[in-house]
């Protein structure tokens, strides 16, 4: 089995993969991204993932293990393999505003000239996203809200245990959970 | 040592076959391609087929080798060598105790006296495909996402299948007036969880599971499985019988059946069956059909039947065996199914009854099975079988248009075919797992409870001494089975006997839409005092409750259905816990009984990824009462109880708590208390498999040794 961590980039992807980490998952990560400010524990990603809509059975390098892929690259997933899915949801403000974040950190400018235009094209993203999960029935999803791994870490920790249906320490997973890096919270 | 010196010749024959190649002589004569087409394929064929049995051959000493320590390896930990579970399907622990002690089950006594017997704690709610999921996962249903036979269409509070969904083909081509299909359906399951017989399976212990219900589709698994209920018939539905009469047109059946005309020919009766939807003409509604004749005899009490081609005589009162039947839509495209003519009267009107059409077993248009050769093995060796998941045609004895012998006759006949299945599977499976469900024990207690209970308004005509014994006469078959099991198994072998649920008289209707609507949660809209089915006149904007389905009962969530009002979070809250104190203890003002025993919080009962799909509270029946034929079909009458006049009588859509399953084994487990969802980690710990962690169910302490 596959277990694909998903969602846009900010919306608590790094946190899962660190929770399945510490439940005992192997993870399919070349730590090239290194922690920095945004994310002090890390990105857990996989940089040879981004080859995906090219090379798309890269992906059996993570067969037994869990890899980060965003959501843009979900639909280049290839047929015939055994997935499950975890996919994170988080309100599309908090997810610009971390976003936002991220950018002035580097240097960059901020994105909130572009709000509006970028919340409009993530919610069509979105959509071609969930059109794509309706028509790949053969993945089971597990969708979870970032929100809510934050205010129940222990529940959610659960939830993924039996979802995955794999002997994770569920304590371990939830105590990964630290809400001081709850940062960018829209009410 | 160099090739040349190897091969001398080599560089000669090379040469020969390039002349041959490259520098063919021209033919005097037409040689067509197919006739060397057809040499070569036939040599290709011969030649792989030899190159095959000489690497079989050589190769068969070491499988056998591997094979036996793969065996050796997967029992390393093994309590057992075998477990056989046999499913009852609503066998009742009251019912199994009273004909105990009436001394009409002898082999159940003794596995009572000498192995253990319990009362089997069923899932919230006690219906057969969440019942069943929890025992084949070890989950509770927030972990397989099983809660009913329906679930509701968030988008237009519409109902459908819980268990799996059928679309057609991804992708087509139009070619004028048609649609031509590219590809199979496609059918998605929809429980989640991994049955055990999957562990088992990865571990190297062969599985036979045979009709144990929500198993379609087939998931691919080390081991053998017959899909059970959820299986639809060729229309894609749960079951649609068809009656073809000459009458003039009755009432509409209330679901599961069609009326079909027969029409006179001089001294030649034609009808037809009715198949499922044109595939070149998706979405126009024309059925494919298959034409019949019938051709009464001069006596009057047999008729000929041709049907596609084959004809068959039936007297009246008798049933054909399976037929199969073509439903050709042109273009090469069409359905494969097979059904049972029950011929009904010939004069003065002409009847005939025809089972849904199944899918054929034998040349299975769905996958009912796994691996697909499987359902065509057990066709090859005993003849067409019956694949619809619940292949005993209740609403055909519902609508009376099948009286109860006919009914009888139609469960038992589908109750020997696997019984054969069984004893076959049995004898494949020496070591491994052999599990089969029988669901004759449900469907003939539903349609004849009305003959055990003293006042049951569907047999108040009847005199009580003229109550025929067929809930008697079903325990004691069932115990004969059970006696044949028991002498072909050893004591390395465990036996389990497993129902889902008990049983209980279904005497008194509760449409709880009626409820809601009276008591100011469900609105219609103006000027309407009644529903159509699936709240056809809901004013949804003004609802803040409503039921669908046996036993689960929704908020209208705002965000979450289409037309939602209630805020989630302490507006949910409070209305749940409001709904709660006014149902549990709901009067029955006629007989004065209660009619709802409990009220339970789905978020209180069930954990899992799933819950999400939940209904917000489930309603527990009391004894003798369950949900309305209409509430469950969301509609909303005048009427809040009412009673219960069709055959089917007898229920467990209840209180959980009423309605316990049972457990018998050949050894003795040292656990009281038992429930459904313990099975799949009790049976992975005899194997000497380590239990997933994510179990709900806990392992029983069986002793090692079985009864004699």
């Amino acid at each position: 089995m596959i277990t694909i961590v998903s969602g846009l980039p900010r919306s608590g992807t790094s946190l899962m993969m660190q929770m399945l980490a510490a439940g005992g998952m192997t993870l399919l990560t070349d730590h090239e991204r290194r922690p920095d400010v945004d994310n002090p524990r890390g990105y857990c990603e996989w940089e040879p993932i981004k080859l995906l809509p090219k090379e798309p059975n890269r992906i059996d390098e993570a067969e037994g293990k869990a890899v980060k892929v965003i959501s843009q690259l979900l639909l280049s997933l290839p047929t015939g393999r055994n997935y499950k899915l975890i996919f994170m949801e988080r309100p599309l403000p908090e997810v610009l505003a971390s976003q936002d974040e991220m950018l002035k950190h580097r240097g960059g400018a901020t994105l909130s000239m572009d709000h509006a235009l970028l919340t409009s094209a993530f919610r069509d993203h979105m959509k071609e996203v969930v059109g794509w999960l309706e028509r790949r029935d053969d993945i089971p999803v597990c969708r979870l809200g970032y929100r809510k791994v934050l205010s129940d870490p222990a529940s959610a920790a659960q939830t993924l245990r039996d979802f995955l249906e794999l002997d994770l320490n569920v304590e371990a997973m939830a105590s990964q959970v630290d809400p001081a890096l709850y940062r960018n919270r829209k009410p | 040592m160099k090739l040349r010196e190897r091969f001398p010749h080599l560089v000669l024959w090379l040469a020969i076959l390039g002349i041959v190649v490259f520098c063919p002589l021209p033919s005097h004569a037409y040689a067509g391609p197919g006739a060397g087409f057809a040499v070569l394929s036939s040599f290709w064929t011969l030649f792989v087929a030899l190159l095959y049995s000489v690497y079989a051959f050589f190769v068969w000493p070491f499988r056998q080798l591997l094979r036996l320590l793969k065996k050796r390896k997967a029992y390393g930990n093994a309590q057992i060598k075998r477990a056989v579970i046999l499913g009852f399907d609503g066998m009742d622990p009251e019912l199994t105790e009273r004909f105990i002690a009436e001394g009409r089950l002898p082999n159940l006594a003794k596995l009572r006296e000498q192995g253990s017997f319990r009362k089997l704690r069923t899932t919230y709610p006690a219906i057969s495909p969440v019942a069943w999921s929890t025992f084949m996962t070890g989950v509770n249903p927030g972990k397989h996402n099983i809660y009913d036979f329906l679930a509701r269409d968030l988008s237009n509070y519409l109902p459908y299948l819980s268990s799996a969904e059928i679309k057609g083909p991804k992708r087509s081509v139009k070619i004028g007036k048609y649609t031509v299909p590219l590809g199979g359906a496609r059918i998605k399951g929809m429980r989640k969880g991994t049955p055990f017989w999957h562990w088992l399976g990865e571990a190297g212990i062969f599985c036979s599971v045979i009709r144990v219900p929500v198993t379609f589709p087939p998931e691919k698994f080390a081991g053998v499985l017959l899909s059970g209920m959820c299986v639809p018939d060729l229309k894609g539905s749960q079951g649609t019988f068809c009656l073809c009469t000459t009458r003039a047109s009755g009432d509409k059946f209330r679901e599961g059946g069609i009326r079909v005309p027969v029409e006179r020919d001089g001294s030649i009766f034609r009808s037809y069956v009715p198949g499922p939807e044109d595939p070149l003409k998706p979405g126009s509604g024309d059925e494919l059909r298959v034409d019949f004749e019938i051709r009464p005899d001069k006596t009057g009490t047999q008729a000929r039947i041709i049907a596609d081609s084959q004809g068959f005589t039936l007297k009246i009162g008798e049933y054909s065996e399976w037929i199969p039947v073509k439903f050709k839509a042109g273009m090469g495209f069409g359905a494969h199914g097979i059904c049972r003519f029950y011929l009904k009267e010939l004069s003065p009107e002409v009847e005939v009854y025809v089972t849904p059409v199944n899918i054929d077993p034998g040349r299975p248009d769905l996958p009912i099975s796994h691996p697909v050769t499987y359902s065509i093995y057990l066709a090859k060796l005993f003849g067409p079988y019956a694949t619809l998941g619940l292949a005993e045609d209740t609403w055909a004895l519902n609508e009376h248009v099948l009286d109860d012998d006919a009914f009888l006759a139609q469960c038992y006949a589908n109750h020997d075919d696997r019984e054969r299945m069984l004893f076959d599977a049995l004898e494949k499976t020496q070591q491994g797992l052999c599990a089969c469900v029988f669901d004759t024990t449900d469907r003939v207690q539903h349609m004849f409870w009305r003959y055990l209970d003293e006042d049951h308004p569907a047999a108040r005509d009847v005199p009580h001494d003229q109550h025929p014994q067929v809930i008697q006469d079903l325990y004691s078959r069932m115990d004969v089975l059970i006696g044949r099991v028991m002498k072909q198994i050893d004591d390395r072998t465990l036996l389990m006997i497993v129902s889902d649920h008990g049983f209980k008289s279904f005497a008194r209707c509760v449409n709880l839409n009626a409820w809601l609507h009276q008591n100011g949660y469900l609105a219609l809209k103006v000027g309407k005092t009644e529903s159509g089915d699936w709240f056809e006149d809901v004013d949804w904007s003004r609802t803040r409750a409503y039921t669908m389905g046996l036993n689960g009962l929704y908020l209208n969530v705002k965000g979450r259905e289409r037309e939602g009002i209630i805020a989630n979070g302490a507006d949910t809250d409070a209305l749940k816990d409001e709904l709660r104190r006014k149902l549990d203890g709901l009067v029955d003002p006629a007989s004065g009984r209660v009619g709802i025993t409990g009220v339970f919080d789905c978020d209180a009962v069930y954990a899992g990824p799933y819950v999400d799909n939940a209904p917000d509270l489930l309603v527990g029946y009391g004894d003798g009462f369950r949900a309305s034929w209409d509430s469950v079909m969301g509609k909303v009458t005048s009427e809040i109880f009412e009673d219960n006049l069709k055959a089917w009588s007898g229920d467990h859509c209840i209180d959980p708590r009423l309605v316990p399953g049972v457990l018998f084994c050949n050894r003795k487990i040292a656990e009281e208390k038992l429930a459904i969802v313990d099975v799949a980690p009790t049976v992975l710990k005899l194997f000497g498999l380590p239990l997933p962690g994510h179990l709900d169910g806990k392992p029983w302490t069986v002793a090692s040794e079985a009864i004699s």
